[in-house]
């Protein structure tokens, strides 16, 4: 009779914990897609790729939620909130790839538009020291001289944020310095001719 | 009817399940109900703020539809690890309200913040410009201190920024390049303002000197020269009355009274033709020489030489001249003052060794410069 009891009780056991615990919490899945967010955002992806950026993160939001639903439930099932978080780490995989490349062309540009923009300066240079010396040389070069002064500066301030990381300042910089360097190229282009007329 | 062993053993759990079933099936019915639909409202409502750039125009808000989330989040967590018949979503449910409130009133914000920094920029931006083109207009032809003319160039340099920060939609970044900008010029315009005033100092005497030389040419029926550095003209008067207005060009540095030999200054004061050269006695096509320095010239010379404001070899300098090969557009010379060819013509035929010429920074006072 007892072994009877003990039986019964076994299976009575075994039967609640079927209708009961039908699947696990999948933290690792969690865990490597917030780990994926974050990773995005170190890379800058919320800056490079920011429209692609915040629908992943609402689709994680999306995934957890439906973890905790599902984890509610009395018969827990994670298979769909699981497909979907690993669907978001996925997704920052390529995400991720984009930033990179993003951030590539960003930079590729800025380093491309400041090695034109030194030779500009070089070049801008080399013409003022060109002008004609004596008295028709000695021009509004003076006034130039600053300007290039402050040219050469905001170069030099690409540079470092460039290093920085920070490309999109970078290039707004050089564009803007590029503009300027060019009008005084065409200035200086002027001057010289109108001098040795 | 008597049961087999066996089936007892079988009905036994069977009938322990379907009590466990019902017990659960009870409470699983009567538990208190998850409110789903408010707690995707709460996710959807802060996703659709951060697309609206609450993050960017409404952080406070944003940052606290985010923390009633997270609370929510974590309420949900506690309760779901108790057992189904004890947990309570009444505070998840109020969490996910306060997210959504919060979360609406970032999206309000935000889209206030945004169109009232849009309005912001635009007008930062006119101003920007507005002073950019103050100081071209006024300023830039100026022989100013580099440190002046550096200046422009980095409000300038800036405010181009602001333009490419605009045109990605970086509108913080925007705002933050032209307030430098901002800045940075109105400094460049005051310190160029107060070059200019400080020139002026001197706009008593420059108008005596001209009265002088006006009262001089109508008492004595002759012609009489005034060099208008800031109008860049050369005035040819006969009778004390005004025959032609020549354009010139100056040395570089025209501001200011020449002080030493080599600072492509051009004096001021009043002086008088002493030679009429012509080619070949001039490379400058026609020139006229003037009395530089005058007495005055060499006094002042002297004293800046004393009070160590000048070099002990610093030269007075000599042979300034009114002459030809000017209409370059730029102001090249030494510090003499050059007219086109055709006007030295003109200005040499009419002039004889003797005839005043009087050079001054301006006949207009600096009220009327900007006008």
């Amino acid at each position: 009779m007892k072994r009877n009891f003990i039986f019964a009780l076994l299976a009575t056991v075994i039967a609640a914990f079927t209708l009961t615990s039908c699947g696990k919490m999948p933290q690792a899945e969690i865990d490597a897609a917030k780990a994926a967010i974050e990773n995005l955002k170190a890379i800058q992806a919320d800056i490079y790729v920011a429209g692609e950026f915040t629908a992943l993160q609402d689709s994680l939001n999306a995934a957890l939620e439906n973890v905790e639903i599902a984890n509610s439930k009395l018969l827990k099932n994670f298979d769909a909130p699981k497909a979907q978080l690993e669907a978001v780490i996925a997704n920052s995989a390529t995400l991720a790839e984009k930033t990179v490349t993003a951030k590539d062309q960003v930079k590729m540009e800025a380093e491309t538009a400041l090695v034109a923009a030194q030779a500009l300066l070089d070049e801008n240079k080399k013409l003022v020291e060109k002008a004609p010396k004596g008295k028709e040389g000695k021009a509004a070069i003076d006034a130039i001289k600053a300007e290039l002064a402050a040219m050469e500066t905001a170069l030099a301030e690409t540079t470092s944020l460039l290093e920085a990381g920070n490309f999109m300042g970078a290039k707004d910089k050089v564009t803007a310095a590029t503009s300027k360097l060019t009008s005084v190229n065409e200035e200086l282009k002027a001057v010289t001719a109108k001098v040795r007329r | 009817m008597k049961i087999n062993k066996k089936w007892k053993i079988l009905l036994i759990p069977l009938f322990l399940v379907s009590v466990v079933i019902m017990v659960f099936t009870f409470l699983y019915l009567n538990r208190d109900p998850l409110p789903t639909e408010i707690i995707e409202e709460s996710r959807r409502v802060i996703s659709q703020a951060v697309k609206k750039d609450a993050g960017l125009y409404a952080a406070c808000e944003l940052a606290r539809a985010e923390a009633y989330r997270e609370q929510l989040l974590e309420e949900w967590r506690n309760q779901n690890k108790k057992p189904v018949y004890n947990r309570k979503y009444n505070r998840v449910e109020e969490l996910a309200g306060l997210s959504i409130a919060e979360a609406k009133k970032a999206m309000l914000a935000a889209e206030k913040n945004r169109k009232q920094l849009e309005q912001q920029i635009d007008e930062k931006m006119k101003t920007a410009s507005g002073n950019l083109h103050e100081f071209e207009s006024r300023y830039y032809q100026l022989p100013l201190p580099g440190e002046i003319r550096k200046k422009y160039i980095r409000a300038k340099l800036l405010f181009t920024e602001g333009e490419s920060a605009l045109r990605r939609n970086d509108k913080l970044q925007a705002v933050k390049k032209i307030n430098t900008s901002l800045e940075i010029i109105a400094q460049a315009n005051s310190d160029a303002g107060k070059f200019i005033s400080e020139y002026f100092s001197m706009y008593s005497s420059w108008q005596k000197w001209v009265r002088e030389t006006i009262q001089w040419s109508a008492g004595m029926k002759e012609y009489a020269i005034v060099v208008d550095k800031l109008a860049h003209t050369c005035t040819l008067y006969k009778d004390g009355k005004v025959i032609k207005v020549f354009g010139i060009e100056m040395g570089p540095n025209w501001i200011g009274d020449k002080v030493q030999q080599g600072d492509r200054a051009t004096p001021e004061g009043k002086y008088h033709i002493t030679k009429k050269l012509v080619k070949p006695q001039t490379i400058y096509h026609k020139a006229l020489l003037i009395n530089y320095p005058n007495e005055d010239d060499k006094k002042r010379f002297s004293l800046d030489k004393k009070n160590g404001n000048l070099p002990s070899r610093a030269q007075i300098g000599s042979l300034i001249e009114i002459h030809g090969e000017g209409g370059k557009g730029i102001h090249w010379t030494d510090g003499c003052v050059a007219l086109i060819n055709k006007d030295m013509d003109i200005l040499y035929q009419f002039v004889k060794v003797g005839t005043p010429v009087t050079i001054v920074g301006s006949t207009k006072p600096l009220s009327q410069i900007f006008e």
